[in-house]
């Protein structure tokens, strides 16, 4: 624990808590840990993009890729004998296993063609947190057909884009009733090197730059000083040396700086209207270059941030940081985003996918989706169905080949962390990382032990004294 | 951002679209500070990149407004000499009056960002004197109210009547005991010179505040 | 020395009414932070023994805070009157310090990052020299490395959109390039000009060729003198590669136009005068290199060319009018010649004064030019034609033949600018000359300015 490290020596009392030693004492200085680093997100990064193509590619080389890993999960798994069958060779009550696509069916999913109707005369559907119902149903199909799924199958938590074997046999009403399922599970992991001493990584996400609500400015200026090793105590200081990068994931910005009207008022009216995010990127550069110059710093864009919408999103323009981007410890990521530290390979998002898995499907919890995004072996499931994905065709740069030691996504409206492990062995911490502006809380995780510890920023305001009373009189 | 010049119609709007936006920053801050309304309908906001507590009580805040509305008007024509904001006790005398003393220097223009961003950071520093002046001034006794006052040159208020603005929201000439304080305890608090306004900023404070 | 900074923090204590954090403490005084938050508490612990004025503190409490199960460590900046409480509350305390000091009591930690926000700002440039942390890999990079890492990451985008410029429409490149152009050609009229006369076919934006042209002019003048006898004006130095291209697609294409030769010839002066472009090397693009080329490619046509009059303004009228437009066959007769005298033509560039090229202008050199011309053709109509090359009025024939060919321009292998450049050149020129009326009203736009 963070706490532990940075803790000061039995029976000292705080160094700074008295006068300034003799002048010969020189205060202490702690030099940076500098892990190994690389980054390996180059499969997120595009270059030429074309927007020719259609998006039934991705699904096609998803499922290419994929079933090869299903069919030797599923031998594992229902025996090394079992049928595998493609849907038109079906045959009527025999027991087989087949690999697909999964599609789920929803009624309440709202639908271009819906809305555009004629003869519906509806009025374009309103958006809603959740998209299922009770009459959702799943559909498997595989590269030439597709067929209805019912059993033994919780329609609820899954969706549309999973790749998935499922166990069965297809009944006489043409639909094919399961028995079991199975996923492609957690891919193989290389094992970290152990390392010697501790190392932190610091997350954080969801920084609200430019939003009206101030709650979170002092939080987020301790948190730097912190980091930067102004705050705190010797012991601290020191604690604060290990921490060896920082990576913001996503929505550096606040969800106001976005101006609706930008998108739907002329642009001969905006003209001389400054966008909200131009002063919101200037208190970021300022921010971040206060980091840069202490610590190494990976800036991932998120939902609200100046970049393009579809996944991957590309790293922001350096441009945009006119004083941080001349500091080498500045690195503009794509999301999602891949690195290894010192032998930790550490993987995630800025949440958009965990956000679009939430909206069709029965799960809450930010972990329990991630959780699942990671066992089907898959980052974003949903795209390009519900969630905006660039149109691939060579290969699903989605799909997770190597299984990180660290898996998260961001801006989760609270902190969750757990540890899990795979079928061969494989370890994976997977973390949810809270909205700052709202939780005032980062993660720090342990590179050495793999634990997660969420560290939190407070200050007092004018309410805390009437809280406290409250609280003594009960 | 856009070069304006004082000859520019928009010129005497946008100061004193800046003066009032600062004005009301402020007052909601003397509020908060002074203890005028209990902290609870105080909300922090951000304004000029800093925390404010602004109020969210809607009556109160409507008040405000609409006082701001018709200074508005004032500060254009560069007819408002002083802003002052009274706090009255139970009997209605004053105890404190925070007094802005606004003046515009005869200005050519005003030009570029570095300058808008100066004058943000002077007003940042008035808030953050504002949100000291506990330090030097006395506590005031409870059940306080508070007014605005508006001193003027000479001949502004006569064609106030005939604004709309005023006729919904009607102002009266201050009685003499609101505007002028006995022996008075003079604390400046802040002065600020910048191309496109001057503004001071000092505490007249009652010698016994205690009734 | 001890005691400077205690009445250093007392007049900013209590005559400025400021609020000291350690932060701003140390960025005034210039001292490390620990030693900051150390004199704080000194300064404090003094004035409370002395038990004057009243002063009030925060304290910064971190440490191990568990709740509801869960373990953090949490950092929090209390009131003084808050410290015992949130201590306790901690299950192991990790740093108590002095955060700030100030007369006022705060209700609200508001006021906390107000007070350093703008020392902050100010000194964002060496805002880690004081903390107690040292990073070796956090130095600026100079401007060069700067570069250098950009021009990295670009790399890949900008060979793409190359390509694609290839695809992209013609019409629309011409068009943004103008402005530069435009800017190009206020600056440079005069060299502009000798060098564009000696362009005779036009382009189609006549506004964009002067600006082009002055660009181009600008480098091409020191390789190229001979250009200047072509006179005044006419800016066409394509600055950008279309403009180039174009030029020289239709260079190509009137070549073309005459029988035999001119494809070949116009290759080979390209070729040498890429040749003699590439030792002159300047610190100039590759596009306008390939003006340059272009340049040198229409000196050659020169004589090939028919001296066409132009009736808009920026065409060098005078000169022009002088250079009386020849007929085809007698172009046609300059063209047959070998390339020998193609190739004499090029070498003069380099030694013509202007009184030569004036008297190549009397020979009819074609100018190279996106114009868009105004002429009356043989039915007696007024006609304004987008064109390659200048054309005169009673040869609407030419007009024809000149712009036919344009698309046919496409393959003169130019070595070295590349082969891409001249696809683009001559997508551009067929799609500039088959846009005519297009470009004429953007350049209408572009004249105004």
């Amino acid at each position: 624990m963070f706490s532990e490290v940075s803790a000061p020596q039995e029976g000292s009392c705080s160094l700074l808590l008295c006068r300034p030693g003799s002048e010969d004492q020189e205060p202490s200085v702690f030099d940076r840990v500098k892990p190994a680093y690389s980054p390996c997100s180059e499969r997120f990064k595009l270059g030429e993009r074309s927007f020719n193509r259609q998006y039934a590619h991705i699904y096609a080389t998803r499922l290419m890729q994929m079933s090869p890993l299903l069919t030797e999960r599923a031998q594992q798994k229902w025996g090394a004998d079992v049928r595998i069958r493609k849907l038109c060779d079906l045959q009527m009550g025999e027991q087989c296993c087949i690999v697909g696509t999964l599609f789920k069916h929803m009624e309440l999913q709202p639908s271009i063609l819906k809305e555009i109707s004629e003869e519906h005369n509806l009025l374009p559907q309103p958006p809603r947190t959740r998209y299922i119902s009770d009459s959702d149903e799943l559909i498997l199909e595989d590269e030439l057909q597709r067929i209805k799924l019912e059993g033994n199958i919780d329609v609820d938590k899954f969706v549309t884009g999973s790749v998935i074997a499922i166990y069965g046999a297809e009944k006489n009403d043409g639909k094919f009733t399961v028995d079991d399922f199975c996923t492609a599970d957690l891919p193989p992991q290389t094992p970290r090197t152990t390392l010697s001493s501790d190392r932190f990584v610091l997350l954080l996400s969801g920084l609200g730059l430019g939003g009206s609500h101030a709650d979170s400015m002092l939080a987020l200026q301790l948190l730097v000083d912190m980091v930067t090793g102004h705050l705190g105590d010797q012991g601290e200081q020191s604690g604060a040396s290990t921490i060896s990068r920082v990576l913001l994931a996503g929505n550096l910005l606040s969800q106001s700086t976005q101006d609706k009207d930008a998108s739907t008022k002329a642009k001969y009216l905006t003209k001389k209207t400054q966008a909200g995010t131009v002063d919101a990127m200037r208190l970021l550069d300022e921010m971040l270059m206060q980091l840069v110059s202490s610590v190494p710093v990976d800036v991932m864009p998120g939902q609200y941030d100046p970049t393009n919408y579809t996944l991957p999103q590309q790293p922001l323009h350096h441009c945009m940081f006119p004083l941080s981007s001349t500091y080498p410890t500045l690195l503009l990521a794509s999301n999602p985003h891949q690195a290894t530290l010192d032998g930790v390979r550490i993987l995630g998002t800025s949440g958009q996918n965990v956000k679009d898995i939430q909206k069709y499907s029965s799960m809450d919890s930010h972990l329990e989706i991630l959780e699942n995004t990671l066992r089907l072996r898959h980052l974003a499931p949903t795209a390009p169905d519900t969630l905006g994905c660039y149109p691939f065709y060579l290969k699903d740069p989605f799909i997770l080949e190597e299984c990180p030691h660290v898996y998260f996504s961001g801006n989760a409206p609270s902190y969750q962390a757990k540890r899990i492990t795979g079928a061969e062995g494989q370890e994976v911490l997977l973390v949810a990382i809270p909205e700052f502006s709202s939780t005032q809380t980062a993660c720090l995780i342990n590179l050495r032990t793999l634990e997660c510890e969420p560290i939190r920023f407070s200050s007092f305001s004018a309410g805390d004294d009437e809280e406290s009373e409250m609280n003594i009189s009960h | 951002m856009t070069t304006l010049t004082r000859q520019d119609l928009n010129f005497g709007q946008v100061v004193a679209d800046i003066l009032c936006e600062f004005l009301e920053v402020a007052i909601h801050l003397i509020l908060y500070v002074r203890e005028v309304y209990p902290s609870g309908i105080f909300q922090k906001r951000k304004k000029y990149n800093v925390p404010v507590q602004m109020s969210c009580h809607p009556e109160l805040n409507q008040y405000i407004h609409d006082t701001l509305h018709c200074v508005k008007p004032l500060i254009e024509k560069n007819d408002a000499e002083k802003v002052v904001v009274v706090i009255m006790d139970k009997e209605h005398h004053p105890v404190e009056r925070f007094v802005f003393e606004i003046s515009q220097p005869p200005l050519l223009s005003i030009s570029s960002d570095t300058l808008l961003s100066h004058v943000e950071q002077l007003l940042r520093a008035v808030i953050l004197k504002i949100s000291v002046c506990d330090a030097v001034l006395e506590n005031n006794p409870p059940g306080c109210t508070f007014t605005v006052l508006v001193h003027t040159r000479e001949a502004a208020t006569r064609n106030m009547e005939k604004v709309q603005v005023i006729k919904d929201f009607p102002w009266i000439v201050a009685d003499e005991q609101e505007v002028h304080m006995q022996e008075p305890r003079l604390i400046p608090l802040k002065t600020i010179t910048s191309d496109i306004v001057k503004m001071q900023l000092y505490v007249e404070e009652r010698a016994q505040k205690a009734s | 020395m001890d005691d400077l900074y205690l009445d250093n923090i007392d007049e900013f204590v209590n005559d400025q009414n400021k609020i000291v954090t350690y932060k701003w403490l140390s960025l005034t005084l210039g001292v490390h932070v620990n030693l900051a938050k150390q004199m704080l508490y000194h300064y404090l612990d003094q004035k409370r023994k002395e038990g004057s004025a009243r002063l009030h503190a925060t304290y910064l409490v971190s440490g191990k805070f568990v709740e509801n199960g869960t373990t953090s460590h949490k950092v929090s900046v209390v009131r003084e009157d808050q410290l015992e409480d949130a201590k306790s509350k901690m299950s192991l305390t990790v740093s108590v310090h002095v955060y700030s000091v100030q007369k006022a009591v705060l209700k609200d930690s508001g006021p906390l990052y107000s007070a350093d926000y703008d020392a902050v700002k100010e000194n964002l440039r060496n805002c880690s020299r004081y903390s107690a942390i040292r990073c070796a890999d956090a130095v600026p990079m100079s401007s060069a490395e700067v570069q250098q890492a950009c021009e990295t990451t670009q790399a890949p985008p900008p060979e793409t959109e190359q390509i694609k410029a290839n695809h992209s429409n013609l019409a629309s490149k011409p068009t943004s390039k103008q402005p530069k152009g435009i800017m190009g050609m206020f600056a440079n009229k005069n060299v502009s000009k000798s060098q564009d006369s000696s362009k005779e076919i036009k382009l189609e934006q006549k506004e964009d060729a002067p600006v082009v042209e002055t660009s181009k002019t600008k480098p091409a003048a020191k390789t190229n003198p001979v250009s200047n006898f072509f006179g005044k004006q006419a800016a066409k130095k394509p600055d950008k590669s279309i403009k180039e291209e174009v030029e020289i697609a239709q260079t190509s294409s009137s070549v073309d136009e005459k029988p035999s030769s001119p494809p070949p010839k116009a290759e080979t002066p390209v070729k040498e005068e890429l040749a003699k472009d590439s030792v002159v090397e300047k610190d100039i693009t590759s596009k306008t290199k390939r003006l340059e080329h272009s340049d040198s490619e229409e000196e050659k046509n020169e004589s090939r060319r028919k001296k066409r009059r132009r009736i808009k303004k920026p065409e060098p009228d005078s000169s022009d009018d002088e250079v009386i437009p020849d007929s085809p066959p007698q172009l046609q007769e300059k063209r047959d010649p070998s390339p020998s005298l193609e190739i004499q033509v090029k070498k003069e560039p380099v030694a013509v004064s202007h009184s030569d090229d004036l008297s190549d202008c009397k020979r009819r050199k074609r100018r190279r030019v996106l114009k868009s011309r105004t002429f009356v053709d043989d039915e007696g109509c007024i006609v304004t034609e987008k064109g390659y090359e200048s054309e005169s009025y009673s040869e609407t024939e030419d007009d024809f033949k000149f712009s036919k060919p344009t698309p046919k321009n496409p393959n003169p292998p130019k070595p070295s600018t590349g082969k891409k450049e001249e696809e683009k050149r001559s997508k551009k020129a067929a799609a500039a000359s088959n846009k005519s009326t297009k470009q004429a009203s953007i350049m209408g736009f572009f004249q105004k300015k």
